[in-house]
């Protein structure tokens, strides 16, 4: 069961895409899992745990990006991970949010 | 393979490895290291991520305690990627399968991704390349550490590619190690060119981005004659164009036993050709081109690339090597400081941004307005004179004042001469460049103040149509053929006739065999080119009559673009040398 693979699709809303510290960011996050993280992008996908290879993935605005999450905590790294792109999203559209820091 | 287009500014043929100097004068001088350096150099490159990714950390303190935590948050993210593993593998796998420097392995890593980045078409992209040329130099800086801008120092020939090539990063180059440039800016008149003429090394401008698709070390080809650049040339390519290399050798092999003739045209009407030189060391050109002197020494690199102005010993130093080298009887006319405020160490306080450089303080304008390195320069002039036939020169005069004021100024610096008991020619000839319009139009006045005029073309073309030619949007209006230029050329030649004062056309357009006969048909008959031409030139004028060059003019002055001026050129020099016509 832990080669279960979990999926969520996230849409980036926000107007100008994500960029080097929140695809960084998200590597970053995405370390302290013991599951393996993809993230896909149409036909490309890339290790969510490499911060170099999030950085060189185009994400324009209303992209639309897979996560997967392979290993025993899954389901907690997904969450994580959907939760912290949706909240640099709303940072970017200007939406107060004092967790940032 | 990539094939880029621009303009070609140097003649010749060359292929070696390229030499990328960026914004920050980054070199990467070895493409391939040995097997057993290999593992010499991932260990260099694993220190030099360590130490890159540390002082990115460093840098993420010191600008979040500066600017706030957002903006340090950027060095942050720099030092995530440079540890990160996968760039890591990258690199290395690299450098173990291609036995490829860690230097090469970095550029080459970065600005691929950095290209495919900037190919995709949307906001914000072209930051994410600046982030990873940002990483590049960090890591490039960690790896050369102390061995970066040093050009003045390659361990192997090398051509040099490069954004735009200013003074400061050609001013101590090592000649002998570097075979040709090609820059993505510039024109004719720009740096780059000026430097491959007096270097006599092929050069191809205003080639457009490339920068980014090339790493230090990769294979290139310039072609000189076609304006051509090509990257990573096949086996094929390299073969055609090593076979075109020796051709383009032998044919200036045909010129050489032109030096000792003399420059006359078939009805034997005498021109004089002489050299325009940059350095003392260029002296040797001229004399191997058969050059009968130095008509053009422009002085700029006394000043450029230093801390201070340059002494009057340096001057006098520069100016005697020239004519020991020479010979006292030949002449050298020594055109004083012609460049902007921006270029030199004691006028950065003037450093005042200008909006339109050339329209403001450069050449005799700035020495006006600083008379101590003015009067240092004449005195090493003048003293240099009690040495040979020396001239001397003022650029970039605009009014009949300006003029006279260099003269005044002059008139004090021999009478200070004279007091300290200093030889010097008090005759030296003095004469002006008819650069500006406003000049040739007042040439018949600034006939009466000097004894020689020198039309520089190059300025003289810029001024008139209004055309910065590194422009490329407007380029095309910079034409030595406009008719225009040649209305003014003609009547400068006519004003110094009837004064019978001398002339002659030290611009580009001198040194291009195109307007050669047109020229002499004005009634130029002396001609001051790079050295690198004269044979050429010279093969030329000994080709044509005079009669046949005042038929061309007087048919020239008739037509109504450049376009015409040009076609027709070609076509009657075509007829009488096809060799010259590229």
């Amino acid at each position: 069961m832990h080669g279960d693979t979990l999926r969520q699709v996230v849409r980036i809303s926000s107007p100008s895409g994500l960029h080097l510290r929140p695809l960084t960011a998200f590597a970053q996050r995405a370390q302290q899992f013991q599951a393996r993280i993809a993230v896909t992008k149409e036909d490309r996908s890339v290790d969510g745990k490499s911060p170099f290879e999030m950085f060189l993935m185009v994400s324009p605005p209303g992209v639309e990006l897979t996560i997967e999450a392979t290993g025993p905590d899954a389901q907690a790294a997904l969450d994580a991970l959907t939760a912290l792109l949706q909240e640099m999203t709303a940072e970017d559209n200007g939406q107060p949010n004092d967790s940032s820091k | 393979m990539e094939i880029k287009r621009g303009a070609p500014v140097s003649p010749g043929v060359a292929i070696g490895p390229a030499l990328v100097l960026d914004t920050e004068g980054f070199r990467i001088p070895r493409r391939s290291v040995k097997s057993d350096q290999v593992k010499g150099e991932l260990d260099r490159l694993r220190t030099a991520l360590a130490a890159s990714a540390a002082s990115a950390r460093l840098n993420q303190e010191a600008v979040s305690a500066k600017l706030g935590q957002q903006y340090g948050a950027i060095f942050g993210a720099h030092a995530l990627l440079v540890e990160d593993a996968a760039l890591a593998r990258e690199l290395e796998t690299l450098v173990r399968e291609q036995n490829v420097s860690a230097e090469y392995a970095v550029s080459r890593v970065m600005r691929r991704h950095a290209k495919a980045l900037e190919s995709i078409d949307s906001d914000g992209l072209a930051t994410r390349a600046a982030d990873l040329f940002d990483i590049e130099k960090s890591i490039l800086g960690h790896l050369l550490g102390q061995r970066r801008e040093q050009l003045a120092d390659l361990q192997e020939p090398v051509v040099i590619l490069a954004h735009d090539l200013t003074p400061s990063d050609t001013a101590g180059l090592d000649q002998e190690k570097v075979h040709a440039f090609a820059t993505e800016a510039g024109g004719r008149a720009s740096h780059t060119a000026i430097m491959a003429g007096v270097l006599e090394i092929p050069a191809v401008v205003g080639l457009g981005k490339f920068v980014t698709d090339v790493s230090g070390g990769d294979t290139v080809i310039v072609d000189g004659n076609r304006g051509v650049l090509i990257l990573n040339p096949d086996e094929e390519t390299l073969e055609r164009y090593r076979r075109a290399q020796s051709t383009f050798r032998s044919f200036e092999n045909t010129l050489v036993h032109l030096r000792d003739l003399p420059a006359a045209t078939k009805d034997g009407t005498r021109v004089q050709l002489l050299g325009n030189i940059e350095f003392p060391s260029e002296v040797a050109h001229c004399q191997e081109r058969g050059a009968e002197g130095v008509g053009l020494y422009r002085t700029e690199f006394l000043y450029v690339g230093k801390d201070t102005d340059p002494t009057e010993a340096e001057h006098l130093d520069a100016y005697l090597t020239v004519l020991r080298t020479l010979g006292s009887n030949k002449p050298v006319v020594i055109r004083t400081l012609d460049l902007g405020a921006d270029k030199f160490a004691s006028t950065a306080d003037a450093s005042a941004e200008e909006r339109n450089p050339f329209l403001g303080v450069r050449s005799v304008r700035l020495c006006l307005r600083n008379l101590t390195l003015f009067k240092t320069q004449m005195r090493a002039i003048l003293r240099a004179s009690a040495f040979g036939d020396v001239r001397i020169m003022f650029p970039m005069v605009s009014t009949l004042l300006e003029l006279r004021q260099c003269k005044m100024i002059l008139a004090e610096v021999k009478e200070d001469l004279e007091e300290e008991g200093i030889a010097f020619n008090r005759d030296i000839p003095v004469g002006t460049m008819i650069e500006v319009p406003s000049a040739a139009l007042m040439a018949d006045q600034m006939a009466r103040e000097v004894e020689f005029f020198s039309i520089g073309t190059n300025d003289l073309i810029q001024y008139t149509l209004a055309a910065d030619r590194t422009n490329e949007a407007v380029a095309s209006l910079y034409s030595p053929g406009d008719p225009a230029v040649l209305r003014l050329i003609d009547s400068v030649v006519k004003v110094a006739c009837e004064r019978g004062i001398a002339v002659n056309v030290c611009g580009e357009m001198s040194g291009e065999p195109t307007y050669t006969m047109l020229l002499l048909g004005l009634g130029i008959r002396q001609l001051s080119i790079t050295p690198h031409n004269v044979p050429e030139i010279k093969k030329l004028i000994r080709s044509i009559t005079m009669e046949e060059a005042v038929q061309a003019a007087r048919e020239v002055m008739r037509l109504e673009t450049a376009r015409d001026v040009n076609n027709y050129l070609r076509e009657q020099t075509r007829r009488v040398l096809p060799e010259v016509v590229s």
